[in-house]
């Protein structure tokens, strides 16, 4: 498995198919992933829409020494981190689209998590702070290894080994003897 | 949420516009940008040029031969091709040949005047100015390629070769009473009786 690069080099051979190879695979991780950092689900679709499009432009920009996936998560979050800066000023949400928001979480989550129990540990994560967060989601939900989540939260893999250390206590604590199990 | 297929075309979408900015950005940059550093760069030399006091690149003054450079001292070697022992002579001697190359080159090249046309290094040693009065003193439009040389001497049967350097006519050059010719180009400078007499003396030719 080699996470989107084979995709991604058929399609710069011409093979346009290869292209959704790599969507499917990647593209709605990505909003979910970019979706932790802005609380925006439209936001996170348009983040991952241009990380999208910079494979299409910036064709050898990849280097292949990493995976795809890694690649785009890294790219995404870069993004996001861009955006949540520009957007400090503004936090204020017209009151029909902040009522469409949870409707439209919940659909995310359903396309992205598709079994039972890694919805609980969605549900969970929640109560968490963003580091283990980010940490537990790259690696139980996107299944990257602690090298490639250290590459995408730019810290070494110690920190992420630390990281995922501490979310799973504080998710058997949250979750009981059941988080136990799904851990 | 948008579906799969509505967020596929908005990434192409979005690429063939992102693609179509940058090429337009390339040509603003190839069709404004680059004139504008060209003509930039161009004022700057010609500013330089101008603020050195150098001369332009095709200026016929390129022409002339470097000055020699000032750690290289002026010397002329003296060689008799008939076997005789070679001698080196100080920059005086070898200014003093200098100036009388170079005054022939310039009547060479259809200038009137034959003196005062030394070489800058040759006006700086107050030697030189007396070589060079000596060597010149006779009518350069009254050359006569027949010399009296004094009968004791017999120097018309001996042939000089002069290396000179250090100066900006250097070169090899072949002596005799009645001329010196540049071994290179094989060009013939005639000589006076006087001159002859003054650039041998110069030379320690025959003492």
């Amino acid at each position: 498995m080699d996470n989107g690069a084979g995709s991604y080099r058929r399609f710069l051979n011409g093979e346009e198919s290869a292209f959704d190879e790599i969507m499917e695979e990647s593209f709605r991780g990505l909003v979910f992933f970019v979706d932790g950092y802005v609380h925006d689900v439209h936001l996170a679709e348009d983040i991952a829409i241009d990380v999208f499009s910079d494979l299409i432009v910036h064709r050898h920009r990849y280097n292949f020494k990493v995976s795809l996936k890694t690649y785009l998560f890294m790219l995404g979050r870069s993004r996001a981190l861009d955006a949540l800066r520009h957007r400090r000023v503004l936090t204020a949400v017209a009151l029909e689209e902040a009522a469409e928001l949870p409707d439209e979480q919940a659909a995310l989550e359903d396309a992205v998590l598709a079994d039972e129990r890694k919805r609980a540990v969605h549900a969970a994560l929640a109560s968490l702070p963003a580091e283990l967060r980010e940490a537990v989601h790259l690696v139980y939900f996107e299944d990257m290894s602690y090298d490639e989540a250290a590459r995408v939260m730019r810290k070494n893999r110690k920190q992420v080994d630390n990281l995922l250390y501490r979310a799973k206590r504080e998710l058997r604590i949250i979750l009981g003897e059941d988080g136990e199990r799904l851990l | 949420m948008r579906d799969m297929e509505t967020c596929r075309e908005e990434i192409f979408r979005r690429s063939a516009e992102r693609i179509r900015l940058r090429q337009r950005r390339r040509r603003m940059a190839a069709t404004f940008c680059v004139p504008l550093v060209l003509c930039l760069a161009v004022v700057l030399t010609m500013g330089r040029n101008w603020r050195l006091g150098s001369p332009a690149p095709n200026s016929a003054e390129t022409d002339v031969p470097p000055a020699p450079t000032a750690q290289q001292e002026a010397q002329v070697l003296v060689a008799p091709l008939n076997g005789g022992e070679s001698w080196t002579m100080d920059s005086a001697a070898a200014e003093a040949l200098e100036t009388i190359l170079g005054g022939w080159r310039k009547v060479e090249y259809g200038q009137e005047q034959k003196k005062n046309e030394a070489p800058d290094d040759a006006k700086d040693s107050q030697e030189a100015s007396t070589a060079n009065e000596d060597t010149l003193a006779g009518d350069p439009n009254a050359a006569q390629p027949s010399i009296a040389l004094r009968p004791e001497t017999n120097l018309a049967e001996t042939v000089y070769r002069l290396t000179l350097r250090g100066t900006a006519a250097d070169g090899d050059y072949l002596l005799t009473a009645d001329g010196l010719t540049d071994e290179a180009t094989g060009e013939t400078i005639p000589l006076t009786g006087e001159e002859a007499e003054a650039l041998f003396s110069v030379l320690s030719i025959g003492r």
